[in-house]
């Protein structure tokens, strides 16, 4: 089955794969925004005047949350175009 | 801590302030730093942005029902993906641009963040014991 397939085609096969395994990092972050925002509008519902805390709070913590997604979105971005691993392969000389 | 409006206000002069050092330190350490300046100041610039953005949703969010603003949010954290996406693909691409210092350039925010916490919560603490 592998037989048509040069390493170099295999080398990026992989990579492409381990991209869209590293982009699944990206929905974590976006499904903790979400709930976050959501009890924020709750609290904020149930004790109007303490808005200023909860979006402070909210806004450092979302943006910290933010950048975990952004490791995904480099490593994949790294696999897809800067491709180390076939330039490894190729500095080999097999 | 300080207010709404002044935080965000704090965090991106504070940002600006670091950015402008570490441009400084890339000036004087490297023979070929008009890429890596070029890349930080756009992955700085785009962080910045990404954080207004963010502000501008928290900020609407908070007047939804709990349901509106979770699916809200998503949506918008998955449009500053997208662009955080489009800056490191052209970032790579580009040969006028340094890849790993744009990366650098977009995790400011968080590094000025932590920095800014952990110094506020040293110094009320000694203030505490005073």
């Amino acid at each position: 089955m592998l037989q048509g397939i040069t390493s170099e085609a295999f080398i990026l096969g992989c990579s492409a794969i381990g991209a869209g395994l590293a982009m699944i990092a990206g929905i974590g972050p976006g499904i903790g925004q979400g709930n976050a925002a959501g009890q924020g509008a709750a609290a904020v519902g149930r004790q109007p005047e303490a808005q200023g805390d909860i979006t402070r709070t909210m806004l450092l913590g979302q943006a910290v949350a933010e950048t975990t997604g952004i490791y995904g979105l480099v490593i994949a971005i790294i696999l897809l175009f800067v491709r180390p691993l076939l330039t490894a392969y190729l500095n080999l000389g097999l | 801590m300080k207010s709404d409006k002044n935080l965000s206000y704090v965090i991106i002069k504070k940002t600006i302030v670091y950015s402008l050092i570490i441009i400084g330190i890339i000036f004087l350490g490297f023979k070929n730093y008009k890429p890596l300046i070029l890349g930080f100041v756009f992955g700085t610039t785009i962080s910045i942005l990404g954080f207004k953005l963010l502000e501008n949703t928290i900020n609407n969010s908070i007047k939804m029902s709990p349901d509106r603003a979770y699916r809200y949010t998503i949506f918008h954290y998955f449009v500053r993906y997208l662009i955080y996406g489009i800056v490191l693909i052209v970032a790579a691409i580009a040969n006028y641009l340094s890849f790993v210092t744009t990366a650098i350039g977009l995790f400011m925010i968080k590094i000025v963040i932590i920095t800014y916490t952990i110094y506020d919560s040293f110094f009320k603490r000694k203030n505490r014991k005073k």
